[in-house]
């Protein structure tokens, strides 16, 4: 029975285009283990630290399950997987950090489960604040729909602003 | 039936008489002819002597006669003659009065008629007058009336023709004052529109500048927060 690889494979990334860029690298990796010369595996220099690290330690975990015969199959299972999760789009004006990433992505999981997957999109016209895409449905909680909605509220404010001086 | 004179009649009778003695004449000679062809001469002798005898008598007779009836016609005709001029002279006293009476009487009747036609002349122009001035009058009143009834068609088409100029001119008025009215609102709400946009880009550009990432972040996770309220994300 070969052991549930994805939740190692989605621990530490909260995106699902890094889980996917993750899926790959463990999958060249696996490749050229497999396939290739072992003594030369794949030398991740330009990869951060950390994913360094978890390549190395998931090459180790995963080897013992992988064979030729199954190896495709194995991690065309693990990217269906992947993509059969819903993510959950977030909309922000700005571009967010590393680190705040893998907080909000924490956050998340806390309250939506372990394997639980956002996406972060770049929409400047939000001004701030964000804007959220679930199975579809869009909502907008940012500043700008915010405007709009109290857009008469607006309007009146500053005509008595403008004639009050 | 024209009657004859009596002349005429005279010498019809004479003439009548004078065609008989012939025919008794001719029968007896014939008579006498045929007692000529019979056996007896003496008979026949006494036949011609008598036949002679009754031709004398005959003849004296129709002498008679003749004379008689010649007599008759000679007093007859002076008779007739003379009452030919009296007629005639009766005739001409009457014709002549009869001339005078008629001349008379026509030239009454002329008169009459005259003075009758100069009476119907006179009604006549009378009337002529009377007819011309009741024409006139009808003719005053009828222009009267024609001239009233068309200032009231007048006055009514004019009025008319006000209103519905005045209507006509309503109308105008109020789609113009409609279209002002749709044109300031459509451009009052494309103002609201450009007031928000110019807010939205100053806002932006402001926020920009001065909202750091906590405050960023904290904006973020205050979405996640109502999404969960509201249970946006099952």
């Amino acid at each position: 029975m070969t052991p549930n690889l994805l939740d190692p494979i989605l621990e530490g990334v909260y995106t699902q285009t890094d889980s996917l860029r993750r899926l790959r690298l463990l999958k060249e990796q696996m490749v050229l283990t497999v396939f290739g010369n072992p003594a030369a595996p794949i030398d991740p220099t330009d990869l951060p630290d950390d994913e360094k690290t978890w390549l190395n330690k998931m090459s180790s975990t995963i080897n013992p399950n992988i064979s030729k015969n199954n190896l495709y199959q194995v991690f065309n299972n693990l990217e269906k997987e992947i993509r059969a999760i819903e993510p959950l789009a977030i909309f922000i004006p700005f571009e967010m950090p590393k680190d705040e990433v893998t907080r909000l992505g924490i956050y998340l999981r806390q309250m939506y489960g372990k394997n639980f997957l956002m996406e972060l999109k770049f929409d400047p016209k939000l001004i701030a604040g964000a804007a959220l895409s679930w199975k579809g449905i869009y909502k907008d909680y940012s500043l700008h729909q915010r405007i709009l909605d109290n857009q008469t509220q607006i309007l009146q404010t500053l005509k008595q602003y403008i004639k009050h001086g | 039936m024209p009657k004859l004179p009596l002349p005429y009649i005279v010498t019809l009778i004479s003439s009548l008489l004078t065609l008989a003695a012939g025919a008794l004449y001719y029968l007896e000679k014939k008579k006498a002819d045929k007692l000529k062809s019979a056996t007896s001469q003496q008979v026949l002798d006494e036949a011609n002597r008598k036949a002679q005898d009754i031709l004398g008598q005959a003849e004296i007779k129709a002498q008679e006669i003749t004379s008689h009836a010649e007599h008759e016609s000679i007093n007859l005709v002076s008779e007739t003659k003379s009452k030919a001029e009296e007629v005639e002279k009766t005739y001409s006293q009457q014709l002549q009065q009869s001339a005078t009476s008629a001349a008379q009487e026509y030239s009454q009747g002329l008169k009459s008629s005259m003075e009758q036609f100069s009476q119907f002349l006179q009604n006549m122009q009378n009337s002529t007058h009377q007819i011309e001035n009741s024409s006139q009058e009808y003719a005053k009143q009828r222009i009267a009336e024609i001239f009233e009834q068309f200032e009231q068609n007048l006055t009514n088409f004019l009025t008319t023709t006000e209103q519905r100029s005045s209507a006509a001119i309503e109308l105008e008025l109020k789609s113009a004052r409609q279209l002002i009215d749709t044109y300031k609102a459509q451009q009052l709400v494309l103002i609201d529109e450009n007031l928000i946009a110019i807010l939205e880009k100053t806002i932006s550009l402001v926020l920009a500048k001065r909202l750091n990432l906590k405050d960023n972040m904290n904006l973020v996770y205050e979405a996640l927060e109502k999404a969960k309220v509201e249970k946006f994300i099952i």
